[in-house]
């Protein structure tokens, strides 16, 4: 049951050695960005169900607080929204950036989020801890040894079998090291985009071992898709720029001895800007992954399946989603179920689309879930023990709605 | 809510608070921006109406690190035509940032530059049904011509072709 309800915290949710980290950043900065963020709407939530099968979401409420809330199923009201104190912290929840929330063995739960700072781009990865199931949390603390004032945004977050928690995120610190090198030159110090890096706590977030780099030259602005290993561990995928600047997708399985990203992706998109529009990732049932992007092939921009080997290298050639419009998709399998879901505007209302399959993604069915003419968040899908379910925060709801392909 | 209501109610809370009054687009150029103004659903047509000189506007984010460079090339590039285009940026997710805003040198080399506070999806249906939310995204706007789009920085045939039609 315990391996079970880690699977499903890392399907929804995209270090141990040291001691906890405080928060380093003067408050002015923080409430600066602060200041900054509080006209937009902040509607990203993050999701995962508890070990005891409760559906859990954490996000902003209007007010910009961080809240947990848990119900939401078949029949089940949602719970009061319970606030948590961040003390001076502000959340990114926009888009690509989202508060998360996953669940470990012996009622260890974490919360995490970026907080944005006030020099452009830059960032730091925070945490709250839980060890009694998400009853209380702890107060917030970075979960990275750097601190400069640099990019450390886009985490994902993920318990594995074993209990140990994963953090991954986009991190700058050797994009500034070469711009240093190069006299202040950023142009001149060459380094193409970011790097993703990673820790490990095996006390659930009471401690955190190295950061450990992954791999350089990611993309700068896209999420970090997690999944469930068939040995127990975590797989990453992300958007990558592949030399000099095509923006397709890298995997690689954290915790390896070595760590050796492959291309995962090869569309061939060559681009010099922010995609901001990352992947999906989810373990196939006889091995290998079923994945998500998007991308631009020949011209051609469009959100694209397809089904990775163990190690990441594609398998077969990716299909498109039969949606032009189709954006920030995502991507949950069990057994030879596989769904697929994304949102699509057609210039009045928002879609939500699922493309469901039966055989292991050999063949889909198209099918439309919802619409709403409020501003709403990229869906979510979730595997909870009724079944799988999309996530959908609309401005005035959050949906659930049970898809069975 | 809709796109206008979206805008009509930011205005009425005072969300931008630098250059509310300035709500058209059409003014001459500035040697930088004194003010952010609201991009609204307005704004989009009047930019486009706005055909006595060409103008290229850069659609951003603040968290758009390529941006910076392709705004600095923009500007580089129109302060040598003779034809003095406009360079307009517009700060996707800028409100509420307006100080920030007007002091990052980069914004500055703007002739007029805009935040927007709104439902971002459907202004870039409104903008280009294509654009699927990448930034910088560069539209072309020649006098009395259809814009052209673009992800990043445009190539240097079609800013030639604006700056020398």
């Amino acid at each position: 049951m315990v391996g079970r309800a880690l699977a499903l915290a890392l399907l929804c949710c995209a270090g141990p050695l040291a001691a906890q980290h405080e928060h380093a950043v003067g408050a002015p900065l923080v409430t600066k960005a602060r200041d900054a963020m509080r006209a937009k709407p902040a509607l990203s939530i993050g999701a995962a169900v508890s070990p005891a099968g409760q559906l859990w979401i954490v996000g902003l409420d209007h007010e910009r607080r961080l809240f947990v809330q848990t119900g939401g199923g078949a029949g089940q009201r949602w719970s009061e929204p319970r606030l948590l104190d961040i003390g001076s912290d502000t959340v990114a929840a926009d888009g690509e950036n989202r508060p998360k929330i996953a669940f470990g063995p012996d009622n260890r739960a974490v919360i995490s989020y970026t907080q944005p700072l006030a020099k452009p781009y830059t960032g730091e990865i925070r945490m709250l801890r839980s060890e009694d199931g998400g009853t209380s949390f702890s107060p917030p603390f970075t979960v990275h040894r750097d601190r400069q004032v640099i990019t450390h945004r886009f985490e994902a977050i993920a318990f594995d079998a074993r209990g140990v928690l994963h953090t991954v995120w986009i991190d700058k610190r050797d994009q500034a090291q070469a711009t240093r090198d190069a006299g202040g030159d950023s142009k001149r110090g060459g380094y193409r985009g970011a790097a993703i890096y990673r820790n490990e706590s095996r006390d659930g977030g009471r401690s955190f071992g190295p950061d450990l780099k992954v791999a350089d030259h990611s993309c700068e602005c896209c999420r970090v898709a997690l999944a469930p290993t068939p040995e127990g561990g975590v797989a990453a995928m992300w958007r990558h720029v592949f030399a000099p600047n095509i923006r397709d997708h890298a995997f690689a399985i954290l915790g390896g001895t070595v760590a050796n990203p492959v291309r995962a992706s090869v569309d061939d998109w060559k681009l010099d800007a922010c995609p901001h529009h990352g992947p999906g990732l989810a373990p196939a049932a006889h091995g290998g992954y079923h994945a998500v992007w998007f991308g631009e092939r020949a011209g051609r921009a469009a959100v694209r399946y397809g089904q990775l080997a163990a190690d990441g290298r594609p398998q077969d050639a990716a299909r498109e989603l039969p949606d032009a419009r189709a954006e920030h998709a995502d991507v949950l399998a069990a057994g030879e179920r596989v769904a697929i879901a994304w949102r699509s505007f057609d210039g009045e209302r928002m879609r939500l689309r699922a493309w469901l399959s039966t055989d292991g993604g050999a063949n889909f069915t198209l099918r439309e879930l919802a619409s709403s003419s409020e501003e709403n968040d990229h869906p979510r899908l979730l595997a909870t023990p009724a079944g799988m379910r999309v996530l959908w925060r609309t401005a005035k709801e959050i949906h659930v709605l049970p898809i069975q392909p | 809510m809709s796109f206008r209501s979206s805008l009509e109610s930011a205005l009425r809370a005072g969300r931008f608070a630098f250059g509310a009054a300035l709500l058209s687009t059409s003014a001459g150029p500035l040697a930088a921006p004194a003010t952010v103004q609201p991009f609204g659903p307005q704004t989009w047509g009047d930019l486009q109406r706005a055909g006595a000189k060409p103008q290229v506007v850069v659609f951003s984010t603040t968290d758009c690190s390529h941006c910076p460079a392709v705004i600095d090339g923009l500007a580089t590039s129109l302060r040598k035509s003779a034809l003095k285009p406009r360079l307009v940026v517009v700060v996707m997710d800028g409100a509420g940032q307006e100080a920030e805003l007007l002091a990052d040198r980069h914004y500055r080399q703007a002739d007029a530059l805009h935040a927007f506070d709104g439902d971002a999806v459907n202004l870039r249906y409104r903008v280009n049904p294509d654009w699927r939310g990448l930034t910088p995204y560069v539209v072309l706007l020649p006098a009395g011509g259809g814009p052209r789009y673009f992800n990043g920085a445009p190539p240097a045939g079609a800013l030639r072709a604006l700056l020398h039609p």
